[in-house]
Order: C-alpha cells, then sequence, then structure tokens
C-alpha cells in the first residue's frame, strides 16, 4: 500500500522528484488533478473533509483549498498560483500550506501516457531550502507513504470511471 | 567597476541569493516593483523598450512583459503569476523568461527599511535545476541586474 509511488531526494538538495505509473488513460490522471469534485475525494488527509474554495484551473488561476475535522475545525488551508497548464501534459503551480514554517513550493507536474490504458505522473518538488525539504519528509503527512496512498485512492477512483 | 548589486551563488546549488541596497525609502523601492509604467522604465534600456502586455499587482494576479528592439522585433517576452504581494514588504512570483532554456523560477522579493531614506532589496531565486542556473549565470546576468538596478535608483532619486 502506498509504496507504487517513488520518492527521489538526492543528499544536500532542494527538491525531490517523485513518480508513480497509473493502471489509467493519461486523460484521467489529469481530469483527477483538476476536476474539483474529484480532487476532495483523494487529495484529503485521513479523518478531515476537503472542500475547494477556489479553482481556477487555466494558465495564471489560482486555486484555494480547506480540510475541517469531524467537527467543522480548520484543520489546514492550503493554496497557490498555476503558472502553466496544457492539459493532459502539464502543470506548473506554486504551493503552500497557510500558516504552516514550511515556505512556498515551486511543484512540476509531468502526465505522460505510457500506453493507451497506463500512463505515469512525473512530480518535481522545489523548496526554498534543503533544510524545509528534509523537515517536510519526516513529518507525516510529508511522507511518501502519506502521498502514495493517496494515488492508491485516486487510482481506484478514477478506475471505476474507465 | 564593482557592481553594486551583490550575487551569492553557492557551489552545486540551484538558488541564488541576491542583495541590494537603496538610497530609497522602502516606500519608493516598493512601488518601482509594482506600478505598471516604472516597471516598464526600469525594464527598458539603450536596446530595447519593455511593454507591460499584463500587470495584475496582487496576490494570485499575474503579469507579461514584451521587450522590442528599435526595429520593434520582439526580443524578450516574461510572464508570471504572483503567489503573495505584500505591500512594502514582500512579493513571491513565478518568472518564466518565454522560449528560453531556463525553466520557470521561484522568486521571493523581501523589500527592508534600512533608515528614513534607504532601503534594502533581497532577492532569492530558486531554478529548476543548477545546471539552468549556471548557465543563466554565464551570461552578463550580474552586470544586467546591477545596471538594472542602477536605473531603478535613478529613476526613483527623482521621485523623492
Amino acid at each position: 500500500m502506498g509504496l507504487k509511488t517513488k520518492f527521489n531526494a538526492e543528499e544536500g538538495k532542494q527538491d525531490i522528484t517523485i513518480t508513480r505509473e497509473f493502471d489509467l488513460p493519461v486523460e484521467l490522471v489529469f481530469k483527477a488533478h483538476v476536476d474539483p469534485e474529484i480532487i476532495v475525494q483523494w487529495k484529503v488527509q485521513p479523518n478531515t473533509t476537503a472542500k475547494i474554495l477556489k479553482f481556477g484551473g487555466k494558465k495564471h488561476g489560482s486555486y484555494q483549498m480547506q480540510s475541517t475535522d469531524s467537527q467543522g475545525k480548520i484543520v489546514s488551508t492550503v493554496s497557490g498560483v498555476i503558472h502553466e497548464f496544457i492539459p493532459n501534459r502539464k502543470i506548473i503551480r506554486t504551493f503552500e500550506i497557510e500558516n504552516a514554517p514550511i515556505g512556498v513550493m515551486l511543484e512540476f507536474y509531468d502526465f505522460e501516457p505510457l500506453t493507451d490504458d497506463t500512463s505515469k505522473l512525473t512530480m518535481h518538488v522545489i523548496y526554498e531550502s534543503g533544510a524545509i525539504r528534509d523537515q517536510l519528509m519526516k513529518s507525516p503527512g510529508g511522507s511518501g507513504y502519506t502521498m502514495g496512498a493517496a494515488h492508491d485512492r485516486m487510482e481506484e477512483i478514477m478506475s471505476k470511471l474507465k | 567597476m564593482e557592481l553594486k548589486t551583490k550575487i551569492n551563488a553557492e557551489n552545486g546549488k540551484q538558488d541564488l541569493t541576491i542583495t541590494r541596497e537603496f538610497d530609497l525609502p522602502v516606500e519608493l523601492l516598493f512601488k518601482a516593483y509594482t506600478e505598471p509604467e516604472i516597471i516598464e522604465q526600469v525594464m527598458t534600456n539603450p536596446y530595447t523598450t519593455a511593454k507591460l502586455l499584463k500587470y495584475e499587482g496582487k496576490k494570485h494576479g499575474s503579469y507579461q512583459t514584451q521587450s522590442t528592439d528599435a526595429n520593434g522585433k520582439i526580443v524578450f517576452k516574461s510572464n508570471g503569476v504572483f503567489h503573495e504581494f505584500t505591500p512594502n514588504k514582500k512579493i513571491i512570483r513565478t518568472f518564466e523568461m518565454e522560449n528560453a532554456p531556463f525553466g520557470v523560477q521561484l522568486e521571493v522579493y523581501e523589500f527592508e527599511s534600512v533608515s528614513d531614506g534607504t532601503s534594502r532589496l533581497k532577492m532569492h531565486v530558486i531554478y529548476e535545476s543548477n545546471a539552468q542556473r549556471d548557465q543563466l549565470l554565464k551570461m552578463p546576468f550580474a552586470q544586467g541586474l546591477s545596471m538594472a538596478h542602477d536605473r531603478l535608483q535613478e529613476i526613483m532619486s527623482k521621485l523623492k
């Protein structure tokens, strides 16, 4: 579980590369990243409910998403701007967890078809410093396992739409 | 002549730290980076004329610039989005030189008041890779930036 997503974090650097292959056509993997109704189903921390406050899925658009716990208390708000948006191919965006001391990240998502039914996602995430990257990777939310589990959830959700 | 704009590029890293002190109150320094007409003046040099095609100076806004030579030929285009925009303090934006091999950069600008009449700009520029950063540094990047900052100082001094 969660181990199909591979992380590569070179010692002393301030970026990571994340790769994952999906048993899904590239169009469905892209859709999972840009359809607000689908995003809230998988890009969510355990035991929280996600809500998209803003989603401008286009070049120079912006987004904001909030997660609440079962009591309705806000657990986290994330937001950023979209620098590049090429359907089924590429997204470049900034990402920030509001009120968290981890700065702003620049994220590159590359979507590639492998066959008609399989595809590969490559994410290149750049942090403001190597120290921030290393701190985040040690935290439960930033671990490879959490993202891998989210990707598993996404693959399951999207498989039903094939 | 020693450049007034200092660039610190640690070996093997993919980022740069740039600092420059100005004989300007921090409000004028910030204005130079956020007032479209002044941005165009600062970006214009003896060889090219800059124009802002789009400028939304606010959080989650975006911008696009274009520079043309004396014959009207487009020689430079750039664009990006503002992640954060805090007047007189901080701007975080993306920057891309269009049709160039340098990728997309994340830029953090910090504006600091040093005294009533002086201020400091700190820029932290993060590249997609160390190779792209080093390739850019091989160009007359430091000279160009320092000259643009000299122009900024000159233009804004008249508004003091």
